[in-house]
C-alpha cells in the first residue's frame, strides 16, 4: 500500500498546482502539460449461469467491486523531440456472492506504466518512436477487425484503458496526403507451446482525400499467415459519414469443434484451417448520421466469415455442455473438462458466429452537460443481442459522473451474449485535476 | 443580307454585354467571399483562442479551445474546462475526428455534430465560402447602421455545414457582418452576428480586421445564444504534421 499512499501525496501537490494553474490553461503553447484524472467507481457483475462458467467455477467472476484509478498524464512536447508518460495507480476491494467462491473477498493495489513513448522528429515529415504505448485506430463502434495489434479497443467500456505494448515506429509523411507507418512490435510473445514467437512487422499506409480516408495495413512474421487490413471513412454529406474495416487471412487460428465420440467429451477442438489457404474475410460497414438537433444514429453491419455456421454451433455447445457436466468430477475429465471450457472460452475468433447487426443513438451535450449513448448489438443467427449504455454528467468543470450498463438480450440459454456476464452495471466519478 | 449582318453583330454585342455583367458579378461575389474569408481565419497558418459560451435555459457554460487553422485544416484543443483539456477535434478538409487522451482511438465526426449550445464542430473551423459556395449578390442593406451587400449563398457540394446562407458582406471593410443559415427544405435555423476587434498582420501586407465575436441565435428558441470569442490570434508557420492524426493521437 506503501507507493499508493506516496502516489497521494503526490497527487495532492500536483492537484494543488493544478488549481493554481486553471488560470494559465489557455496559453498557446507550453512545451509540458499534464492531466491528472481519477476515478472511483462502483460495479455490479451478474455473471450468467451458462455452461462456459458452470456455477462461477470456471471464471471466477466477482459480484461487488469498488475502484479507485488515478490516471496522470504528462507529456512533453518540444520542436525536436516529444514524450509521454502514463503511469497508473489502482486500487481494489472485491466481494464473490456466486457459485463456489461465494463469500469471499480480495483487495490489491498496483502500480504500473500503462503507456510510455519517447519521439524524435529528425526531419519535418518523418518521425521516429519507441515504447509503450496503445496503438488503435478505424471509426467502427462493434469492432476493429483491421487491427491485431489490440482486440480489446475501449469502446464497449471507455472508462476501462487498454495496456500498451512495446512498439518501435517510422511516420513517414511524403506529403499532405500519404502517412506511412512502419511499425515493430517488439512485445515479447509466446505461442501455445511457451515456444518464443517472432516480432511481428506492420505497414500501415494511409491515404487523405477531400472528403475520405482510406488505410491498408500488412502484416508481416516470420512463419506467419498472410493477413491484410483495411479501413476507411466517406464524408458523405456533412450530416453523413460512411466507414468499414476489415481483414482478409490466409487461413485461421480460429478452433472449431470436432465431433468424435471415441473422445471423453464426445469431441475436441482442432485449429482446421491452420495450413488452409482459404481466405477469410472479417468486416464491418456502417455509418452513421447526424440530425439537427445533433444527436447522432449509427448502423452496423459485420460479416465474419471465420465463425461458426450452424452445424459447428451446434457442436461447440454440445462440447460446452459436456465440460460443463464434467467439470466437478475428479481426475482427468476434470482436468480434460477444464481444458475444454478454457478452447470454448477463447476459440480466437473475433466474433462466434458471422452475421451481426449494431444500432447506436448517441446524444451529446443535453443541456450541455449531459453525453448519452445506447447501443444494440444483435446475432443474427442466435436471435440474441446486448443493450449497453454509456452516460457521463459534468456536474463540474473538474467532476463528472458516468455510468456503464449492459444487459444481455437472449432468450435461450445457448447465445454467446449470455455466457459469461449477463448483466452489469458501473457507476462513478471522475475528477479531473 | 446587311441587316441580317447587323442583327447578328447587336446579337453578339448583347450576348457579350450579359455574360460579362454575370461573370463580372460572379467574379464580384467571389472576392466579397475571398476577403470575409480572409477574416475568419482562411489564412495559411492561423493559431487563436477561442471562448464558446452558451447560456440555455438559464445555465451557463463553456469551453475553452486553442484553434490551429492552416487552409483548411484546424486542429482544436480544449484548455478549459478542466475535464475536457484531454478533448481535441481534428478536421482535415472535410475529414473530422473526435481525439481524447484517455481514449486513444480516434472517432469520426460529422461536421453537423454539436459542439456546445448552438454551436456545430464546423464552425470552429475557419470558413471557406469562396469554394464552399456559389454566391448571387441580391440585394443591399444597411445592418447596425453600415451599408451590407446581401449574398445569397448556396451549397456547392454536399460537405458544406449549411445548405443555404444569407450573408450581409459590410460594403466599406468587406467582412461578414450577419448571416442566416437554412436547412435543405429553406427553413431558417439559426442566424449569427459577427464582431472584427481584432486586427490581424500577415506578412508585409497591412493589417487588417479579424473576426473577435460571433455571437449565434437559435431560429426556435431566440433567448438560446451561444457566442464564440476570439482572442490572442497569431500568424505563424504551422507544420504539416500539425494535423497529421498517426502524430497527433498521444
Amino acid at each position: 500500500m506503501r507507493p499508493f499512499l506516496a502516489l497521494l501525496m503526490l497527487l495532492i501537490l500536483i492537484s494543488g498546482s493544478g488549481f493554481a494553474a486553471d488560470q494559465e490553461q489557455e496559453k498557446t503553447s507550453d512545451a509540458f502539460s499534464y492531466t491528472v484524472n481519477t476515478l472511483v467507481f462502483g460495479s455490479v457483475i451478474d455473471p450468467a449461469h451458462s455452461t462456459q462458467n458452470p456455477n462461477n467455477a470456471f471464471l471466477d467472476i466477482y459480484r461487488y467491486s469498488t475502484d479507485l484509478q488515478v490516471r496522470p498524464d504528462v507529456f512533453l512536447e518540444q520542436q525536436y523531440l516529444s514524450a509521454v508518460f502514463k503511469p497508473r495507480f489502482t486500487a481494489f476491494y472485491r466481494w464473490w456472492e456466486d457459485g463456489v467462491t461465494k463469500g469471499r473477498t480480495d483487495s490489491a493495489d498496483r502500480a504500473f506504466v500503462n503507456e510510455w513513448r519517447a519521439q524524435v522528429k529528425p526531419h519535418p515529415s518523418l518521425f521516429l518512436s519507441f515504447g509503450k504505448e496503445k496503438l488503435l485506430w478505424g471509426p467502427s463502434f462493434l469492432s476493429s477487425p483491421s487491427n491485431i495489434l489490440f482486440k480489446d479497443f475501449e469502446k464497449v467500456n471507455p472508462k476501462s484503458e487498454v495496456e500498451g505494448r512495446y512498439l518501435a515506429k517510422m511516420i513517414y509523411m511524403p506529403d499532405n496526403k500519404v502517412t506511412f507507418n512502419l511499425i515493430r512490435s517488439t512485445q515479447k510473445e509466446e505461442n501455445e507451446q511457451q515456444n518464443a514467437i517472432k516480432p511481428i512487422n506492420v505497414l500501415k499506409t494511409d491515404i487523405l482525400g477531400s472528403n475520405f480516408q482510406v488505410s491498408a495495413i500488412g502484416y508481416f512474421r516470420q512463419e506467419d499467415r498472410f493477413r491484410l487490413g483495411s479501413y476507411g471513412q466517406w464524408t458523405a454529406t456533412d450530416a453523413l459519414v460512411l466507414y468499414y474495416d476489415g481483414i482478409i487471412t490466409k487461413g485461421t487460428d480460429a478452433l472449431y469443434p470436432v465431433h468424435d465420440e471415441t473422445k471423453p467429451l464426445g469431441g475436441t477442438f482442432d485449429k482446421r484451417y491452420d495450413e488452409s489457404g482459404r481466405l477469410f474475410t472479417t468486416v464491418t460497414a456502417g455509418g452513421s448520421y447526424t440530425f439537427l438537433s445533433g444527436s447522432t444514429f449509427s448502423m452496423e453491419f459485420l460479416y465474419n466469415e471465420q465463425g461458426y455456421g450452424n452445424a459447428d454451433a451446434r457442436e461447440y455447445y454440445r462440447l460446452r455442455q459436456n465440460a460443463s457436466d464434467h467439470v466437478f468430477d475428479t481426475g482427468l475429465l476434470s482436468g480434460l473438462s477444464q481444458k475444454t471450457l478454457g478452447e470454448t472460452y477463447a476459440t480466437g475468433l473475433p466474433f462466434l458466429r458471422r452475421y451481426y447487426l449494431m444500432g447506436q443513438y448517441q446524444v451529446r451535450e443535453i443541456k450541455n452537460v449531459l453525453d448519452l449513448i445506447v447501443r444494440y448489438t444483435h446475432g443474427i443467427e442466435e436471435g440474441a443481442g446486448q443493450v449497453s449504455t454509456i452516460a457521463e454528467w459534468r456536474v463540474s468543470d473538474r467532476v463528472q459522473f458516468f455510468n456503464v450498463n449492459s444487459l444481455a438480450v437472449a432468450e435461450r440459454r445457448k447465445s454467446e451474449f449470455n455466457a459469461i456476464v449477463s448483466k452489469s452495471f458501473i457507476a462513478g466519478i471522475e475528477m479531473h485535476f | 443580307m446587311k441587316r441580317l449582318a447587323y442583327l447578328a453583330a447587336l446579337v453578339i454585342v448583347l450576348l457579350y454585354c450579359i455574360t460579362e455583367l454575370v461573370y463580372g458579378a460572379d467574379l464580384a461575389v467571389k472576392e466579397l467571399l475571398r476577403a470575409s474569408d480572409r477574416a475568419r481565419g482562411n489564412l495559411s497558418g492561423i493559431v487563436w483562442h477561442i471562448r464558446i459560451s452558451t447560456n440555455e435555459d438559464g445555465a451557463k457554460e463553456s469551453r475553452g479551445m486553442l484553434v490551429k487553422v492552416k487552409g483548411n485544416n484546424t486542429l482544436a484543443r480544449f484548455t478549459s474546462p478542466a475535464n475536457m483539456n484531454d478533448r481535441m477535434v481534428l478536421m482535415v478538409d472535410r475529414n473530422m475526428w473526435f481525439i481524447r487522451s484517455g481514449l486513444k482511438k480516434p472517432v469520426s465526426l460529422s461536421p453537423r455534430q454539436k459542439l456546445l449550445g448552438d454551436a456545430a464542430n464546423g464552425d470552429i473551423a475557419s470558413t471557406n465560402y469562396v469554394e464552399d459556395y456559389d454566391g448571387a449578390l441580391i440585394n443591399e442593406e444597411a445592418v447596425r447602421g453600415e451599408l451590407c451587400y446581401v449574398l445569397d449563398l448556396k451549397a456547392a457540394n454536399k460537405n458544406v455545414t449549411y445548405d443555404r446562407i444569407k450573408y450581409w458582406v459590410s460594403k466599406e471593410r468587406l467582412v461578414g457582418v450577419k448571416a442566416e443559415f437554412y436547412t435543405i427544405s429553406g427553413k431558417l435555423f439559426k442566424t449569427a452576428e459577427f464582431k472584427y476587434d481584432n486586427r490581424v498582420k500577415d506578412g508585409d501586407r497591412e493589417a487588417f480586421p479579424f473576426v473577435s465575436e460571433l455571437i449565434i441565435r437559435d431560429a426556435i428558441q431566440k433567448d438560446r445564444i451561444t457566442t464564440m470569442t476570439y482572442s490572442n490570434i497569431q500568424v505563424e508557420t504551422i507544420p504539416d504534421s500539425t494535423f497529421n492524426l498517426n502524430v497527433l493521437v498521444r
